[in-house]
């Protein structure tokens, strides 16, 4: 697997980051180097291996369908960087 | 009398008995952060502490009793709080205010312990030296010129310096264990599920549990008491039974010569852990700590996990992809850093990221959406998955022959602090991750297991001798008993009650 400049632009845009084109030239060989060292895996035989995503195993869990208290909308839209009346504030979306 | 290096017994003992008031113990922890340069503790409250203690103090008048009443813990600033802003060593969290205390602080504070404050850490626990923490490094108490360890760094330097009795950490690869080690303290990663991760910020939540780090595992298992337990908040916490990890530790006195309290355990030794790759003094004092157990009484096997090499990649395919899916809900429009550099909403999130996450965090989440993406999904983060598995079984195997296994917590001690930021961003980060071989594999087994401090080394270069870590590591939910064998030890060793002002003993 040989990344190009292209792949880490593709990388960068489904991250949501921005690199500038020196930040993208710096990465490059450094993902480059992880992505090969990781690529040994492939050397490993996982023939009939069942994948495993979580170290229990574990069924989702139901409950009671009861209604639950949350705190207050103020206290948890505290932290907001622009809200107003309720809502978080973002740029115009639609012209 | 300075009772900042008392076990918690200890402190415990001189606070029922009214020679020191929760305040007072609180007011001597917070001079000490104040003065301390070793930049392990990120942030303080003087008013919030001592509003804790006297409500400490309250219960205690009141007569209440515990084991952890008016004991002061420092928190991982990894776990949310109220009374502290929670960053995780990020600027993209820079200044932010939990609505709500994470349960394993909560359940803390139940129990009477004083919060002083919150500790550096990697930035999102992604780091095995504390060196990428936003607003700087800590360092190592033993020798400032080396790094503590990480992720948890901060809560081991603080530790092993006097500036807390007890720290809480998280551990992902090895986050608790590996700066236990390098700061000669204790500390234990339990088994998935034994601690709710409500209110931990998730960095690869298959693998992040949260453990105690103290000065002895007695220590360790009172925490531990409180921390533990079902949680309805977490859908991966396990529903175990209650155990009193603590009982039969009590008694701290050496055993009589004779004497085997170890007598029936089998402890198996790792061949893949005493490889080339392991420091010749680490492996000296390894191999000590190996025979004093079989003074006690256990027995000894070679045992092998043969896919360890593979639970490097395994783990560096698996945490960032988590990490990448995680990490996506900073994005600067319901908290955290957000850019004022963008005209419109794309430009906001991809601008706020940026700025806010620091190289290493962008190197993993990129890391992540390339396993993930479309075409290597299933060569990379399936393929890392199945070897998951294998490794999980190489342990399931190991342990049909052995109780528990032992080796060292990591090939090498401390090293080296880079001199500068830009050094440290320009480190070659393969080399920091291989030095997690060693924990690894518990992690992605999701199993209990515990450093252990065990003696000193010193560095292939010129400086002072520095601690080195013995590594314990248990099937699921033995915790207890994990708890017991690292005891015995330590009732017959005395590397855990060093402390860095007298230096290590080579």
């Amino acid at each position: 697997m040989t990344l190009t400049l292209e792949d880490i632009q593709k990388l960068t845009r489904l991250s949501q980051l921005s690199l500038t084109p020196d930040q993208a030239e710096a990465l490059l060989p450094e993902l480059q180097s992880i992505l090969t060292w990781v690529g040994s895996l492939s050397d490993a035989p996982t023939e009939g291996i069942e994948p495993m995503s979580h170290p229990h195993d574990p069924a989702l869990r139901l409950r009671e369908d009861l209604a639950q208290d949350l705190q207050d909308r103020a206290v948890l839209m505290a932290n907001a960087p622009a809200q107003a009346e309720g809502y978080f504030l973002v740029p115009r979306v639609v012209e | 009398m300075d009772l900042r290096f008392s076990d918690l017994s200890g402190l415990s003992k001189a606070l029922s008995v009214g020679m020191v008031s929760p305040v007072e113990l609180a007011q001597d922890y917070l001079q000490a952060i104040a003065a301390s340069s070793l930049g392990a503790v990120l942030s303080v409250d003087e008013d919030k502490t001592l509003a804790q203690a006297r409500e400490a103090q309250a219960r205690l008048a009141r007569g209440e009793s515990g084991p952890l009443l008016g004991i002061p813990v420092l928190h991982k600033d990894v776990f949310v709080t109220r009374d502290w802003p929670t960053t995780a060593g990020s600027r993209i969290l820079q200044g932010y205010r939990s609505p709500f205390d994470a349960e394993a602080v909560s359940r803390l504070a139940q129990a009477g312990m004083v919060g002083l404050g919150k500790a550096s850490c990697d930035e999102f626990a992604m780091g095995s030296a504390n060196q990428f923490c936003s607003t700087g490094p800590a360092r190592n108490p033993w020798d400032p010129h080396r790094v503590p360890g990480g992720s948890s760094g901060g809560s081991a330097a603080a530790v092993a310096a006097g500036l807390a009795p007890a720290a809480t950490g998280t551990d992902t690869g090895g986050s608790v264990r590996q700066p236990a080690a390098m700061c000669g303290i204790t500390g234990m990663k339990p088994t998935y599920g034994r601690i709710s991760r409500w209110g931990m910020v998730a960095y690869a939540s298959s693998l992040d549990q949260a453990g105690p780090m103290a000065r002895s595992a007695r220590d360790c298992a009172l925490m531990l008491n409180a921390m533990a337990g079902f949680d309805e908040k977490d859908a991966t916490s396990a529903r175990q039974h209650i155990e009193d990890f603590a009982a039969g530790l009590e008694s701290a006195r050496p055993f009589e010569p004779g004497e085997r309290p170890l007598a029936g355990l089998r402890l198996g030794l790792v061949r893949e852990y005493f490889a080339e790759g392991l420091d010749h003094g680490v492996r000296t004092q390894i191999e000590a700590a190996v025979s004093v157990m079989r003074d006690l009484g256990a027995e000894t096997c070679e045992v092998s996990l043969p896919r360890t090499a593979l639970s490097l990649p395994a783990y560096y395919v698996i945490a960032p992809a988590e990490a990448s899916s995680n990490l996506s809900r900073f994005d600067g429009v319901r908290y955290g850093h957000r850019s004022q550099r963008s005209q419109d909403l794309q430009s906001l999130y991809l601008n706020s990221r940026s700025e806010g996450f620091g190289r290493e965090v962008q190197r993993r989440i990129l890391v992540g959406s390339f396993v993930l993406s479309h075409g290597y999904y299933d060569a990379y983060y399936l393929k890392a998955q199945k070897v998951r598995r294998l490794i999980a079984q190489d342990f399931q195997s190991a342990f049909g022959q052995c109780d528990f296994l032992i080796g060292p917590v990591s090939p090498t001690v401390a090293w080296r602090c880079p001199e500068h930021a830009h050094a440290q961003a320009a480190r070659d980060p393969l080399q920091d991750y291989l030095a997690d071989v060693y924990t690894l594999g518990a992690s992605l087994a999701g199993l209990p297991a515990m450093s252990l401090p065990c003696g000193f080394a010193r560095p292939p270069e010129e400086g002072p001798a520095l601690p080195v870590g013995l590594q314990l590591i248990g099937p699921a939910w033995t915790e207890k008993r994990l708890l017991s064998v690292a005891h015995a030890y330590q009732r017959q060793t005395d590397w855990h009650l060093q402390t860095p002002a007298q230096g290590g003993r080579a």
